[in-house]
């Protein structure tokens, strides 16, 4: 019985190793290649971005509050500025991206305080970084692969570990489209590999060649009946001016 | 002089009953104003001394350096030097105290709270053990790492009790999520401003939420033995680390900077908020090691003081008004006396008295009842600071932070106390130099022709 179990120990030790140990670097360097197409969906390159965002807030024994943002983009200089538009109490807040910086513009008190990609905005369950273009590419690997039918969908669902510590969440799973390589869920993982969120993309548009979603769905895990939807609309890839991007912007908005 | 003490006490005898209203009068404003000022410094003391305990010292310092990405990370990796520093400066440091510190979520079922949450070393921080009133749950739990040690506010807020697991959500020191479980283990009381007070959990544990070394912190605190000495202590710390290495301006150190504190200006409340991830600021030149920062409980408190400061002016205004008021008494009744002893000054002047004796009678008359108006303002005061003592706030009032355990205490400063009783004889001996003059330059046949 005793070498029976040292045996069957030892037989599931070596096929573990041998899972683990695999070579598999063709389908890996494809599958970082998805995450490229991906980054290469939001990353609007030159060209400057700019679209209205509903972000509906769900709150156990609450009303849901709706927090209309404007969101403007310049990729290649790392930039992002939204403007709350309502509810009428928030109306003239801000954010500018500079970098890992973002500041936070309260027109109450007309000061700037310090927040950053990883922060949430406003009260819900998006981060200010959920807002920006991915770089799953640069900031992940894939660790470990598997097939699953998504509704009527055939998905890779792919394993990601961080890179680097500079990413909000180290460990992550995302389900992926086999034919268009569209994400359609992704599910976020602390550094404990306790799940946090889940973020569900049911809806997507196409801009130029790029195809954006249009409603994306984040759901709390950790606090029960959490959850956050954002609701894309007005799209554009029109070229913005250089102004907009300032702190100046924010505090003339909504003089 | 002597004489003329003599005829003061007997003329301030002869009218018991005007004496007496008159001392009551100055008394009165004395005791108003003494009350203020020992209140203010109360308040300055009590809230000093809540807040000391509660980020654990008078004096703080922190660290931050730069990463190889240019991310600016918050921590003290290097515990030995900074303690030599300490050393070699000679402060007297009653304790010292070194916490790791979070902006945590705290989630239970669907209620959530943001906290800050600090990691203590249990086994240093005697003083913290011994300040927390704890209202549920025992203080021995903290034996068990995970035992989180939250305010009743935050109990109420997440429905949760002693006994109860809890989810914390919170950043790495390099900004990545992070969720931890804990187990409350105790329920304190929050010292008046609503979760004010941050909840406490195992330094090595929050430690490793928090992505750092078990024995590293990132807030070195000191708690003097003499908190007069802070501002003058911290300057002698910050020359040190000054001569060391980069160090970020004293007259910055509350005030926000690239969000070492927290986001915002100065106070007690934006240090609470904690550490986050940042880079350089396009104005800001990069360093290298560990940059420090020293901030004392007065940066953190000017908000307090400047309250204190409008009170103090208030109360001083309040002795002006005052003593203008019993000014114009002490004039007309010393005007009233001057009439009445007509007689009696010109029998005192044709007996040989002169008239700086005159004069000087009628000042030191206006001397002893200035004397015995404060002494008795005082002795009011400070039985009114005592009954005000025997009322205690519970911990919900808003006040309560502003009191001793509740209790409201009046710290009376000497210095004060001197200046509002110098203040007050030269106004009495002001208001009385009018009709003491008058009395001096009465001749003695006038005197007696208009008694007659």
């Amino acid at each position: 019985m005793k070498s029976r179990l040292i045996f069957s120990t030892l037989a599931f030790c070596a096929i573990a190793f041998a899972t683990v140990s695999e070579p598999r670097a063709e389908p890996l360097e494809h599958f970082n290649s998805i995450l490229a197409e991906i980054d290469k969906q939001s990353d609007f390159g030159t060209k400057d971005f700019a679209a209205t965002n509903s972000v509906v807030v769900y709150r156990p024994d609450k009303a849901p509050e709706t927090i209309k943002a404007q969101v403007f983009r310049r990729d290649y200089k790392s930039q992002f500025v939204i403007v709350v538009l309502d509810p009428s109490y928030k109306r003239g807040q801000g954010y500018l991206q500079a970098d890992e910086n973002v500041w936070f513009y309260d027109p109450e008190s007309g000061q700037f305080s310090h927040t950053n990609l990883k922060d949430n905005f406003q009260d819900s369950d998006t981060k200010n970084g959920d807002f920006n273009k991915s770089t799953y590419a640069v900031d992940y690997d894939v660790t470990a692969e598997t097939e699953e039918r998504l509704g009527k969908y055939d998905c890779w669902v792919l394993e990601l570990a961080a890179k680097n510590d500079a990413v909000a969440y180290p460990f992550m799973k995302i389900w992926v489209t086999k034919d268009s390589h569209l994400m359609l869920k992704a599910e976020d993982y602390s550094l404990t590999k306790r799940l946090m969120r889940t973020v569900l993309y049911p809806s997507y548009t196409k801009v130029a060649e790029h195809l954006l979603p249009t409603r994306v769905i984040f759901i709390d895990n950790l606090t029960q009946g959490n959850r956050t939807e954002v609701t894309r609309s007005d799209l554009s890839l029109s070229s913005l001016p250089d102004s907009l991007f300032t702190k100046s912007y924010l505090q003339r908005v909504n003089r | 002089m002597a004489a003329s003490m003599k005829i003061a006490l007997r003329n301030l005898s002869r009218q018991k009953g005007r004496t007496s209203m008159l001392m009551v009068a100055i008394g009165f404003g004395v005791m108003v104003v003494t009350l203020l000022n020992s209140f203010t410094a109360g308040i300055v003391d009590n809230v000093q001394g809540t807040v000391s305990r509660m980020l654990g010292g008078h004096i703080y310092i922190t660290g931050q350096k730069i990463a190889e990405d240019g991310r600016i990370i918050s921590g003290i990796p290097e515990d030995n030097e900074l303690t030599k520093i300490i050393a070699e400066t000679g402060i007297r440091a009653e304790d010292i105290t070194r916490r790791s510190l979070a902006n945590a979520t705290i989630i239970f079922g669907s209620n959530s709270v943001t906290q800050r949450i600090e990691g203590v070393n249990w086994d240093e921080e005697k003083t913290l053990r011994s300040s927390l009133a704890v209202m549920k749950g025992d203080l021995a739990s903290i034996k068990n790492p995970s035992s989180l040690i939250v305010t009743e506010q935050v109990a109420d807020q997440l429905n949760a009790t002693v006994g109860d697991q809890v989810i914390v959500k919170l950043q790495t020191v390099s900004g990545q999520q992070n969720v931890g479980d804990f187990i409350i283990g105790a329920v304190i009381s929050d010292p008046g401003v609503e979760g004010m007070l941050s909840a406490y959990a195992d330094l090595s544990y929050l430690n490793g939420l928090l992505n750092l070394d078990p024995q590293a912190y990132q807030q070195l605190s000191i708690f003097l033995r003499n908190p007069g000495t802070m501002e003058e202590d911290a300057s002698r710390i910050y020359s040190s680390l000054a001569a060391l290495g980069p160090v970020y301006p004293r007259d910055s150190a509350a005030s926000g900077g690239n969000n070492f504190l927290g986001a915002g200006g100065p106070g007690v409340l934006t240090f609470l908020r904690g550490f986050s991830v940042s880079t350089l600021d396009s104005d800001e030149s990069p360093w290298q090691g560990v940059r420090y920062r020293v901030t004392t409980l007065n940066d953190l408190t000017t908000q307090v003081q400047d309250i204190v400061s409008v009170l103090n002016s208030v109360s001083f205004v309040v002795l002006i008004v005052l003593m203008i008021i019993v000014m114009v008494a002490i004039t007309n009744t010393f005007r009233m006396i001057v009439n009445e002893r007509t007689a009696e000054i010109g029998t005192m002047r044709a007996l040989g008295m002169q008239r700086t004796s005159v004069r000087n009678s009628f000042l030191t008359e206006a001397s002893l009842l200035a004397i015995g108006s404060v002494v008795a303002g005082i002795l009011a005061a400070s039985l009114v600071s005592n009954i005000a003592g025997l009322f205690t706030f519970s911990t919900d009032s808003a006040l309560y932070i502003m009191t001793n355990q509740g209790r409201l205490t009046f710290t009376f400063k000497q210095d004060s106390i001197i200046l509002d009783a110098l203040l007050v004889m030269l106004m009495a001996i002001g208001a009385a130099s009018s009709p003491a003059r008058r009395a001096a330059l009465l001749t003695p046949a006038e005197a007696l022709r208009e008694t007659r």
